[in-house]
């Protein structure tokens, strides 16, 4: 081969080196557009799923606290009215200022009941209030029934965190609350809060039966464990729940601080 | 100045290290996440100590490095292919002829992948006794390819910003 010819065809084997490479770039570039939007429509998919489950989890808060609202009506303000309507009717001459004290007594109490109540369910409340002062006076609430020793434990400036979600942390501190109240059978609760790592950590813990086994299983749903939980990934934080039979439950909710 | 200079292969021996780490540490930015990362880092490490034997015991010091050139310029091509790869299962949300590592990857990739084909050929043209000046040609286009494609890499890399509030 004469060396003219070598020389063409290494300049030949060059262009068909960057031809081929060319090729390998166009065909990437396709493939990459089309996993891009491929990328693009799972990203969105995401995104509506994640709105969905915001929406579903404000949808789920609105139902508790109604819930609330008609429990807290049915089992103390609605008792004590009917205590004040029996009290009122066997009224008589004789015991007049006796009953009608005690009737006094009993409005007064569900006076109070109603303005607790008013006060837990507003938001503003909470936020001028702010988390500790609003968590003293739920614990205040929880030692004046007597069913419970309450305690509240605080390491941490509540200011770390945002108003709003502020808000979402108490209502999900007070169904914790609420949940061993109704079903732990707990002598002592136990509420602390403190800083962990770039978070503020509550943790609300109790010496009652705790959770069995089953529904700890089935991530106890009908706790209002997955509202809890799904109300921390709204705020970028943790929900983390402890349970052992006969010696108590512990739930600790991490909200990221506010830079 | 350095008169031993002239008479040694040094500087490309050191050239083939430097460029290979240089190679690591610039793919070390864009792989990090990949799961073939640490494949890539013991790869690294081979290739380096594949240079540093070269140049003791086959290629020494008075000789040019071209087994250590083609092992770097080997390491440069499977580096950018792996990265062509980690783009595809990672796609940006910026258009890709607006992506400034695209464009790096792309150009580091014709450049080297071809220069690596040329580097091997000189002994076939001293054999042959064709004039080696052939393969310092397509060098210099390739060049001209690689130095623009690289400068425009950069130009978007300093846009950026600019780009992603615009999508």
């Amino acid at each position: 081969m004469k060396p003219q010819t070598e020389i063409l065809t290494i300049a030949i084997s060059v262009i068909v080196l960057i031809f081929v490479m060319s090729l390998f770039i166009v065909l990437f570039v396709v493939k990459y557009k089309q996993r891009q939007k491929e990328h693009e429509r799972e990203k969105a998919f995401l995104e509506s799923q994640k709105a969905l489950e915001v929406t579903k989890a404000q949808l789920e808060i609105s139902e508790d606290i109604m819930r609330n609202i008609s429990l807290e009506i049915h089992d103390n303000v609605g008792q004590l009215l009917s205590l004040a309507k029996i009290s009122i009717q066997s009224v008589s001459e004789e015991n007049f200022k006796e009953q009608s004290s005690h009737t006094t007594e009993i409005l007064t109490r569900a006076i109070g009941v109603l303005r607790h109540l008013s006060k837990s369910l507003n938001g503003n409340f909470i936020r001028e209030n702010g988390l500790i002062d609003s968590l003293e006076r739920e614990v205040q609430a929880i030692n004046g029934t007597g069913k419970l020793k309450c305690e509240l434990v605080c390491d941490a400036h509540e200011q770390s965190i945002s108003d709003n979600n502020e808000v979402i942390l108490f209502r999900c501190i007070q169904e914790a609350i609420n949940n061993c109240i109704k079903h732990a059978e707990a002598s002592v609760l136990k509420i602390a809060i403190s800083s962990y790592q770039d978070m503020l950590q509550v943790s609300v813990s109790d010496n009652g039966k705790g959770i069995p086994e089953h529904l700890l299983k089935g991530s106890a749903d009908g706790l209002g464990m997955r509202s809890m939980r799904e109300r921390m990934q709204m705020l970028h934080g943790n929900f983390i729940l402890n349970s052992i039979t006969n010696r108590g439950t512990e739930i600790i909710f991490r909200v990221p601080f506010v830079l | 100045m350095f008169p031993f200079l002239s008479e040694t292969q040094f500087p490309a021996h050191l050239f083939c290290v430097i460029m290979t780490a240089l190679c690591f540490f610039t793919f070390q930015t864009l792989m990090k996440a990949s799961p073939i990362w640490k494949f890539m880092q013991l790869f690294f490490v081979i290739v380096l100590i594949a240079i540093i034997l070269n140049s003791i015991f086959f290629q020494d010091i008075d000789t040019f490095p071209t087994i250590g050139v083609n092992l770097f310029q080997l390491f440069f091509v499977i580096n950018s292919g792996s990265f062509f790869f980690q783009l595809l299962n990672r796609p940006n949300s910026i258009p890709i002829f607006r992506d400034a590592v695209f464009w790096y990857n792309t150009s580091t990739f014709i450049y080297y992948s071809t220069s690596y084909f040329i580097f091997t050929i000189p002994y076939f043209l001293i054999s042959h006794e064709i004039s080696v000046n052939t393969t310092g040609v397509i060098n210099i286009v390739l060049c001209l390819i690689y130095y623009p494609l690289i400068g425009y890499a950069l130009y978007l890399n300093a846009n950026r910003a600019k780009y992603e509030t615009s999508n």
